[in-house]
């Protein structure tokens, strides 16, 4: 794999985390038999401004970018003026076959939109908020935190340190400490948290252009393949200040090869707690806080800082500070120093104000095996777990951190328990194993999309596009090499000698390419300051536009001014006249006089009115442009937020019907099935219940057939009870006077039979009751049924339909 | 009426290039009353061209490749195919005018003519500067020139009656004996393209043969090109430059002037490196390996 790692800085001239890991990743790759070509620009006065030099470093190759004056200056910062450049002659130099971005800082993220140009994959690994804002610590030069996403408090910030600018020979972008109280510190306190009504176009200004720059690199990094950073805490970050692409959280490696044989801590070792600060000496790294914190505990606590200093005062405040309370302050360290330092300190403080990110100080501490106490900030929380590796302590609170240092300092044993909980931090070995792992994908589909577009050749012609891409991607100085050895050869072959050419043909020529460069060179450079002289005259007209503009208006109020002065004049002139009429007597000559004075004044008032009238309309004319010109604007921002809106709506809206087109066919097809199982059921129930109304109708006949005749044999029962009554009477009249008693045994016999009929006859009366009560049940039961299966309107109906069941039978 | 000749036509598959090329070659050989072949050969490897030509122009012969194989082997097959002593090659993009092959057929009789070509018109009929090319060494490499000659078009040159000598004939559009070129074909060694009418012409010259331009023989050069709409410039930019020096590692062969070119090219090859003109340096390995291959 041929990879080209960039970043603002590199060692030996920088070499803080970001710096130290990518020299270890580009080692560890190289040590895997990968070509690694790293680019960093450094400050190089002895050369030209934005030369590139190339040196090999330990299988590695280096391109510095040179710069005459260093990257301080606001706008450096972001971006350096012709990085991008320079950076798309290195890729065509180097041709590496993938690009892996360790920071876009002084670089600035164009760099991004030079490697997709080239159809190059995109890796970014985050180590600090830069993307999403200007000022990385989210500290403002008074060290209180600043929202990201409050470009007014950054284009404070901005204005802040400006006023730093002018009055500081140095400094590293805050208020040095010890500047409290002073004139500098009101006014930036002023600057970042008073009114600024004075500054508030300026404000303005520079929070639309800060706001510019962030959507632009975030739209740039949106075009990366692949977006990593080594903590959750820098994910969200990035997705809160509106970084729409994917964020991974993978963890960054170290070197600790030196680091294995520390000693690990004893739980019994004499003398005071030595603690160790590694790291530079600017403000938001807290260094003062950590110093307060031990200076109550000089008996029992050896305080070692190494580090770089940056080019402020605040470097010297912290060695006067340092050596008043006996504590030891170096300056920067090499790695070979490294582990002598972690061997003899028990621990390592991390004091920072700023969030930070996942230091490289403590995957150090952690792989030579001592505990970290360090700021209580999320990021941080993710790298030393509390009171398990290290402990943690409020931001800028040195109480709290001496409280630890003080008790850690009693209890030795607690701080080789805290050594325990150490896991080792992930190698750099396994760091570029997996990112060969990760990155060997993204190139596999660049060469596949390269294939794809040499199928599309003629087929004769695919042998000598592969050979003529193969030799393309080769880097520069291999194809001079081979072309040199070429030249030899062709030599041969033409049986020559003097292969080598002519160093006067070949100074000579590259005398007059270097001179066509230079003519070119100065040419663009005309061109570009002609360019800049237009843009000038350009805006001088604008401004010239807006003074003539307001002289314009000017002028009109004072031509009506001298309008109504005129009016009132000719005014006082008519009563003049009017006078000198009635006083007549002056004589026509003085008359006439006046009236041509008078004729001449309106003919002037005209000529004035007219030019006021001009005037007016070309006032009129230039706002009316102005505001046609901005409502057309408005207009087309609104048309083209409203297509797209439109677009989204419309896609969305398709969307959504089709699947409701869908669901409601499924739903149609689902009532049709149940709607004819319902019929049918529906169809079979009527028969049922038809069925059982002809049958109640057959036995409402029968009841009623049975209800005559029970009422006729009741009368006839009545009728037979008086018949017997009368006859008994009779007999017993009749046969008395035979018998000499009132009744024979049989008479009784045949009344007996009589009621026996009769009881029988009520029977049957209680059976027919009891069946016309069982059709009621039936029939309502039936009407039940129906109506639970059908529904709506059918429903209804059917609730409506008259009882027709057999009513109660009189008893 | 004079010989008859084949016409071998070598194309890819642009359909609307090759019925303008064909409708005056067709009228011509009408004409001419000539048992004339028109051959096209169909290099795109599909096969597809046989069943539409047929049909639309039956005198037309279609020989289908099998695979794409360039220019120099469709033109190759096609002259195998040829049934005539004389081969005319024509490209698509190229239009005859009347009365062509009489004045080509007449200059190709004297055995010393090895080929003749016809003079090119632009498409809007304006006399193009391609027609009399000529050979000339710049800083050691050889580039192709332009003859200073005035020539009013359709008429014979005064002072070259039978036709005026050029460096190569091009190849969109010469005459030449089939069996003269089946025993020495185009070089492989220019593969893909573009070179290898130089040297197929330059080889004969120094073998003491002559190469014609024949004034009176007309055609048109619309320059729709059978190669630019298909191949990136960067990768034909690549072949002809690569062709370039192999041609000067063939035909250079005094010592003055291989010393000047080897000087030339090592120059060049510094310059490139320190400019970082990356293009040149690939040109350049590109042709080593192929000759070296």
């Amino acid at each position: 794999m041929r990879l080209a790692l960039a970043l603002h800085a590199f060692p030996p001239r920088e070499r803080t985390g970001v710096e130290t890991y990518s020299e270890a990743l580009a080692r560890a790759l190289a040590l895997a038999g990968h070509q690694v070509e790293v680019f960093a620009p450094r400050l190089d006065r002895n050369g030209a401004h934005l030369a590139q030099r190339r040196e090999e470093r330990d299988g590695f190759g280096v391109t510095w970018l040179g710069l005459e004056r260093d990257a301080d200056r606001e706008a450096d910062r972001r971006a350096i003026p012709g990085a991008a450049r320079a950076f798309g002659r290195f890729l065509d130099r180097e041709q590496p076959q993938l690009v892996h971005f360790q920071h876009v800082y002084k670089l600035g993220a164009a760099l991004i939109e030079v490697a997709r140009e080239r159809d190059l994959p995109v890796v970014f690994t985050g180590h600090d908020p830069f993307p999403i804002c200007n000022d990385y610590t989210l500290l403002a030069p008074d060290l209180t935190p600043v929202d990201p996403l409050d470009r007014e408090a950054l284009a404070r910030c901005e204005l802040a340190r400006g006023v730093l600018d002018r009055h500081l020979a140095a400094h590293d972008g805050f208020l040095p400490v010890g500047e409290e109280g002073s004139e500098l510190a009101r006014r930036v306190q002023e600057l970042l948290h008073g009114d600024a009504s004075d500054e508030r176009e300026e404000l303005e200004r520079r929070a639309a252009r800060i706001d510019e720059e962030i959507t632009t690199r975030l739209r740039l990094l949106e075009r990366v393949d692949r977006i990593e950073v080594p903590t959750r805490y820098l994910a969200d970050l990035y997705r809160a200040g509106g970084l729409e692409a994917e964020v991974e959280v993978r963890p960054c490696g170290i070197d600790g090869t030196a680091l294995e044989g520390v000693a690990p801590l004893e739980a019994h070792r004499d003398g005071p707690l030595s603690v160790l600060y590694l790291g530079g000496y600017y403000e938001h790294k807290g260094v003062h806080v950590l110093l307060d914190a031990v200076e109550p505990l000089r008996e029992s606590v050896r305080l070692v800082l190494r580090g770089c200093a940056g080019s402020s005062s605040y470097a010297a405040r912290l060695e006067a500070r340092a050596r008043a309370i006996g504590a030891e302050l170096g300056g920067r360290f090499d790695r070979d120093e490294l582990p002598a330092l972690l061997r003899e300190a028990d621990l390592v403080v991390l004091p920072s104000l700023w969030p930070e990110n996942a230091p490289f100080v403590i995957r150090e501490a952690f792989a030579a095996g001592r505990p970290v106490i360090a700021s209580d900030t999320p990021a941080l929380r993710e790298s030393v777990r509390e009171s398990i590796a290290g402990r943690l302590f409020p931001a800028g609170d040195a109480g709290a951190l001496g409280a630890i240092l003080a008790e850690l300092a009693e209890h030795r044993p607690r701080l080789v328990e805290l050594a325990a909980g150490i896991r080792p931090p992930l190698s750099i070995e396994e760091d570029a194993r997996a990112l060969v792992g990760l990155c060997t994908p993204l190139i596999e589909a660049r060469e596949e999309r390269e294939r794809r577009r040499r199928e599309r050749l003629p087929e004769h012609l695919h042998g000598f596009a592969a050979r003529h891409r193969e030799l393309s991607s080769l880097p520069t100085r291999e194809l001079l090499a081979r072309a040199q050895t070429g030249v030899r050869r062709i030599g041969a072959r033409f049986g020559l000698d003097g292969s080598e050419p002519s160093p006067l043909t070949a100074s000579t020529r590259l005398r007059e390419r270097f001179a066509e460069a230079g003519r070119a060179s100065r040419w663009q450079e005309a061109v570009t300051a002609d360019r800049e002289r237009a843009i000038a005259a350009l805006r001088g007209r604008l401004r010239q536009a807006e003074e003539r503009a307001a002289e314009l208006e000017r002028r009109h109020a004072w031509v009506e001014g001298l309008l109504a002065e005129r009016e009132a004049r000719i005014e006082w002139q008519d009563e003049v006249i009017a006078d000198r009429r009635r006083a007549a007597l002056a004589g026509e000559a003085e008359l006439a006089a006046e009236a041509r004075r008078r004729e001449e004044l309106e003919a002037h008032l005209k000529g004035l009115e007219r030019h006021v009238e001009a005037l007016t309309a070309e006032r009129d004319w230039l706002v009316e442009g102005r505001r046609e010109n901005e409502l057309r604007a408005d207009w087309l921002e609104r048309t083209l937020a409203g297509r797209e809106e439109e677009l989204s709506w419309t896609r969305g809206t398709a969307e959504d019907r089709e699947a409701r087109l869908a669901e409601a066919r499924r739903a149609l097809r689902d009532a049709g099935a149940a709607l004819e199982a319902v019929i049918a059921e529906r169809e079979a129930l009527l028969a049922e219940r038809r069925g059982l109304l002809d049958e109640r109708e057959a036995l409402t006949a029968d009841l009623d057939r049975s209800s005559g005749e029970l009422e006729a044999l009741a009368a006839d029962h009545r009728a037979l009870g008086a018949h017997e009554e009368w006859l008994r009477g009779e007999l017993a009249r009749v046969l008395a006077p035979l018998f000499g008693h009132e009744l024979t045994p049989e008479v009784a016999a045949v009344g007996e039979l009589c009621e026996q009929a009769l009881e029988r006859l009520l029977a049957l009366q209680r059976e027919l009751s009891w069946r016309a009560a069982e059709m009621r049940t039936a029939t309502r039961e039936g009407r039940t049924r129906t109506q639970r299966w059908l529904g709506g309107a059918l429903r209804r109906r059917v609730e409506q339909w008259p009882e027709t069941g057999p009513e109660e039978p009189e008893r | 009426m004079s010989a008859p000749i084949s016409i071998v036509i070598p194309t890819l598959l642009d359909r609307e290039l090759l019925t303008t090329c064909l409708e005056p070659l067709l009228a011509e050989v009408e004409a001419r009353g000539a048992i004339d072949q028109v051959l096209v050969v169909d290099d795109s490897g599909r096969g597809e061209l046989a069943d539409s030509l047929s049909s639309e122009h039956p005198a037309v012969e279609v020989l289908s490749r099998e695979r794409n194989g360039g220019f120099a082997a469709a033109l190759t097959d096609g002259v195998e195919a040829a049934r005539h002593a004389l081969c005319f090659a024509l490209n698509p993009d190229v239009r005859v005018r009347r009365g062509i092959f009489e004045p080509l057929i007449e200059a190709l009789a004297d055995p010393e003519v090895h080929t003749v070509a016809p003079y090119v018109l632009m498409g809007d009929g304006a006399p193009s500067e391609e027609s009399l090319p000529e050979l000339r060494l710049e800083e050691g490499f050889p580039v192709i020139g332009h003859a200073p000659l005035s020539v009013t078009p359709g008429e014979p040159h005064p002072a070259y009656p039978v036709g005026i000598p050029v460096a190569f004939a091009l190849g969109g559009a010469f005459l030449f004996r089939r069996d003269e070129f089946l025993a020495d074909p185009f070089d492989p060694l220019f593969a893909p393209f573009y070179w290898e009418d130089v040297d197929w012409c330059q080889s004969a010259l120094r073998r003491g043969r002559r190469v014609l331009v024949e004034p009176r023989a007309l055609v048109e050069h619309h320059h729709r090109g059978t190669i630019a709409p298909r191949v990136p410039g960067s990768l034909v930019r690549a072949a002809i430059e690569k062709n370039r020096l192999l041609f000067a590692w063939k035909h250079f062969e005094d010592p003055v002037r291989r010393r000047a070119h080897l000087e030339a090219l090592a120059a060049r090859v510094l310059e490139h490196g320190v400019c970082e003109e990356r293009e040149e340096l690939v040109w350049f390995l590109l042709a080593l390996e192929q000759v070296e291959d």
